[in-house]
């Protein structure tokens, strides 16, 4: 995994990631900030939660789910690929679940094939 | 991705890749939706567990309670009374109102593992004597039977006592207020538990207020809350997961005799049931646009 180093110690990535991951999670670290000090709130952040780092090798599958605690996601490729696949939703419209069960029906679903650069 | 996106992940070729989590101000109504299919389908259909979700949900609340309330007391207008008013919370009042019952109830949500149970848990006096010990200020005990830390239970407790400051703030004020999503607030927070939230969810959408059961759709929501005579939207029921998941909570509301009939009817048809009240929703147009 010679190429997991080269790539974690590239600056442009991480600074992205930085400025990505600062807007989506502003709401969650200005109410964190702002009652570090009120009497029983927890002072430390815990780790884990906010930022995570994978590494997969290919032919990795995760199959059909939701990210656990009803929270959103943001990832960002540092190297590789991976496809990404969600129910299509057309705009104002809810997603319809019975399209990954159905095969050769002409629904369709969207993939997204994300490459060193791309955040979802 | 918005709170319960569900999605599947194929790598093509060997990756690493940085990413994380968080929770919108805007869409806690989305997350509880999420958490009350997980609550049902546990880890069958999530992610492997993290215990965090929780806290940062405690502390968003409690900083929408300090706004609300006054507590910064570095706000120089503090004495005000236009800075101590719901006005001031930093989320949607509609978002805010699904926060309020997540960390009022966290029991509700907690997430089942294993092969879904006939869930009789609501109907139980288990679920009474649960709630009463819950209200009584036994966390803390709780919490460290079970192995947390006392960190963790004293934020619960911190969280109480917003929630319990929220509470009586909008009892004070709620009937200075109009509007129908002031008093839809009200009611969740007076009635709040699970069953008594899919209720006003349901009876909320066919007002036009909200829409919360059978979409996770973030545009649909603010599109159906400001588009009053646009026809309804049909939702494909096709995913047999899903389906079961809102038997599962309809029968919660059946079991407790909650309008069982009719949500019986709203569930299965949303189609046919989704007429809104049109004098409810006119009667307060320039408030509408406020609270998607």
């Amino acid at each position: 995994m010679g190429f997991v180093s080269h790539q974690i110690e590239n600056s442009y990535a991480v600074s992205l990631t930085v400025v990505s991951s600062r807007k989506l999670q502003n709401d969650m670290t200005t109410a964190w900030n702002n009652t570090s000090e009120f009497p029983g709130c927890i002072a430390n952040m815990p780790p884990g939660f906010l930022l995570y780092l994978s590494f997969t090798t290919a032919g990795g599958i995760s199959e059909l789910h939701t990210d656990q605690h009803g929270v959103g996601t943001w990832i960002e490729i540092v190297d590789g690929e991976k496809l990404w696949v969600v129910p299509q939703k057309p705009v104002g419209k809810p997603i319809d679940f019975s399209l990954l069960q159905e095969e050769d029906s002409g629904k369709k679903v969207d993939a997204h094939l994300l490459q060193p650069g791309s955040v979802l | 991705m918005p709170p319960g996106t569900l999605h599947t992940v194929v790598t093509t070729k060997d990756c690493v890749a940085i990413g994380g989590h968080f929770y919108s101000g805007h869409q806690f109504g989305l997350v509880a939706w999420a958490r009350m299919i997980e609550s049902v389908h546990g880890n069958f259909w999530t992610n492997p567990p993290n215990h965090n979700g929780e806290i940062f949900l405690q502390r968003m609340f409690i900083y929408a309670v300090a706004m609300i309330v006054g507590f910064f007391k570095s706000d120089p207008d503090i004495d005000n009374p236009s800075h101590q008013n719901l006005v001031n919370s930093p989320y949607p009042l509609a978002s805010l109102g699904h926060l309020a019952i997540m960390c009022e109830f966290p029991e509700n949500f907690l997430i089942q593992s294993g092969v879904p149970q006939q869930d009789q848990f609501y109907s139980s006096t288990e679920f009474e004597n649960a709630m009463q010990e819950w209200k009584s200020f036994k966390e803390e005990e709780e919490d460290r039977k079970r192995g947390m830390t006392v960190e963790l239970a004293r934020q619960r407790i911190a969280t109480r006592y917003a929630s319990i400051q929220l509470r009586d703030h909008i009892l004070s004020q709620i009937e200075q207020e109009q509007g129908p999503a002031w008093l839809c607030l009200r009611e969740r927070i007076e009635n709040a538990n699970v069953v008594n939230s899919i209720r006003r969810s349901i009876e909320d959408e066919r007002k036009g207020l909200f829409r919360v059961l059978y979409s996770n759709d973030d545009e649909l929501l603010l599109y159906l809350s400001q588009v009053p005579d646009e026809e309804p939207i049909i939702c494909g029921q096709g995913h047999s997961c899903m389906s079961d998941a809102m038997a599962k909570l309809i029968e919660r509301a059946r079991v407790l005799d909650i309008g069982s009939s009719k949500l019986a009817t709203t569930a299965s048809s949303p189609s046919q049931n989704r007429k809104r009240d049109h004098s409810i929703v006119n009667q307060y147009p320039e408030k509408r646009s406020k609270y998607p």
